[in-house]
């Protein structure tokens, strides 16, 4: 029992993380509650085994982006859920001038390729390139290059526009 | 928009979010739940009638393969074994491989990786398992026409036969050209993966 209160305190504590993750790899809200689930699923799974070698932040990290990255290309495939419980969580920003922002930016990340995407967006979590290094398993001068790449990326976009 | 700006949007939505405690106990319980039958469901059904119909067959063909009384029955039906065994064991293996990443344990460039290569595995395995079902559909034309009609088709090689051949060849071609389609899409993005990774 302890395990479980361990767990369901980690999500609490973390559900925005999850939020966000699903609203950057799902183009529509079904998708993204069904990618939520899924990630929730995965961390309940492997949580267990978490030896707490990593910080906890740094795993779920890790699993979330795993998940994103892996299930979304295999349900495209196998098309409707069966029998999966429909669970609804309706995260609001209220400010509509800053989901307007948002939902620009979201756009923008998502035209990026999926490594690009997961460093991204551990950059903007305020992750360090060295932890950014040890959730996505490449080096901290690898890291440093794609950001850096990304950067420009994005700011050729704006010129282009 | 500049990585500055999105970090400053990124930022005010982490604030919001951060006050929206929506998830509860009983929604994380639910989650897991329903996605623990759910994934019990996929991996267990299409893999496992399929097996089993491959080993019903290859126990029901060893039992009557005293029925099978000239050379080319025989050599049919000898052919025919191994294959209904090697598909299933196969296919299961590649299904099985891309199933069972190690999400939890591994990074996002392991994962990546490891997806990448058991697409290539699977393409490769469907290559194998298309020319093993093209020589199992020959084969067992003979072999159950013996079974279920006690007909040898090589001793009464009617035009039926010969009709349905041409048929088979087309069926199979159609189904082959479809294969490789989508095989090869499937490639091309293993291949853009694992390019990716090495930039």
């Amino acid at each position: 029992m302890a395990i479980e209160a361990d767990f369901y305190q980690m999500i609490k504590n973390h559900e925005g993380i999850i939020y966000k993750i699903t609203r950057l790899y799902c183009d529509t809200y079904e998708d993204q509650m069904d990618l939520y689930q899924e990630i929730v699923y995965q961390l309940w799974k492997g949580y267990g085994s978490f030896r707490g070698d990593s910080k906890q932040s740094t795993w779920m990290y890790r699993v979330a982006l795993n998940t994103a990255f892996t299930y979304l290309r295999k349900e495209k495939k196998s098309g409707k859920k069966v029998g999966l419980e429909h669970i609804q969580l309706k995260y609001e920003i209220k400010d509509s001038l800053l989901e307007e922002r948002l939902a620009k930016m979201y756009t923008q990340i998502k035209q990026l390729p999926d490594i690009e995407k997961g460093i991204i967006l551990l950059l903007l979590e305020g992750k360090k390139y060295e932890d950014i290094a040890k959730i996505t398993g490449f080096s901290r001068s690898n890291v440093a290059t794609r950001i850096s790449r990304t950067k420009d990326k994005l700011r050729k976009r704006l010129v282009k526009k | 928009m500049e990585l500055e700006e999105m970090q400053a949007a990124w930022t005010a939505m982490s604030s919001e979010l951060e006050q929206q405690k929506l998830i509860t106990n009983d929604l994380i319980m639910k989650m897991t739940q329903s996605r623990y039958k759910n994934h019990w469901n996929k991996i267990a059904l299409p893999d496992k009638v399929f097996s089993v119909i491959s080993f019903i067959t290859v126990i029901a063909l060893l039992l009557n393969f005293k029925q099978l009384d000239t050379l080319p029955l025989q050599i049919c039906g000898l052919i025919s074994i191994p294959i209904l065994i090697i598909l299933p064991i196969f296919s299961i293996k590649t299904i099985r491989d891309l199933q069972q990443l190690n999400i939890t344990q591994h990074t996002y460039k392991e994962t990546m990786e490891a997806y990448a290569k058991s697409k290539k595995r699977f393409v490769n395995f469907q290559k194998i398992n298309m020319a093993m079902s093209f020589v199992f559909m020959i084969v067992s034309i003979p072999v159950l026409l013996k079974f279920l009609k006690g007909e040898n088709l090589f001793e009464t090689l009617n035009m039926r036969f010969i009709y349905a051949l041409p048929v088979c060849f087309l069926l199979f071609f159609l189904m082959l050209r479809y294969i490789t389609r989508i095989n090869s899409s499937m490639l091309k993005n293993s291949e853009k993966i694992l390019e990716e990774i090495k930039e």
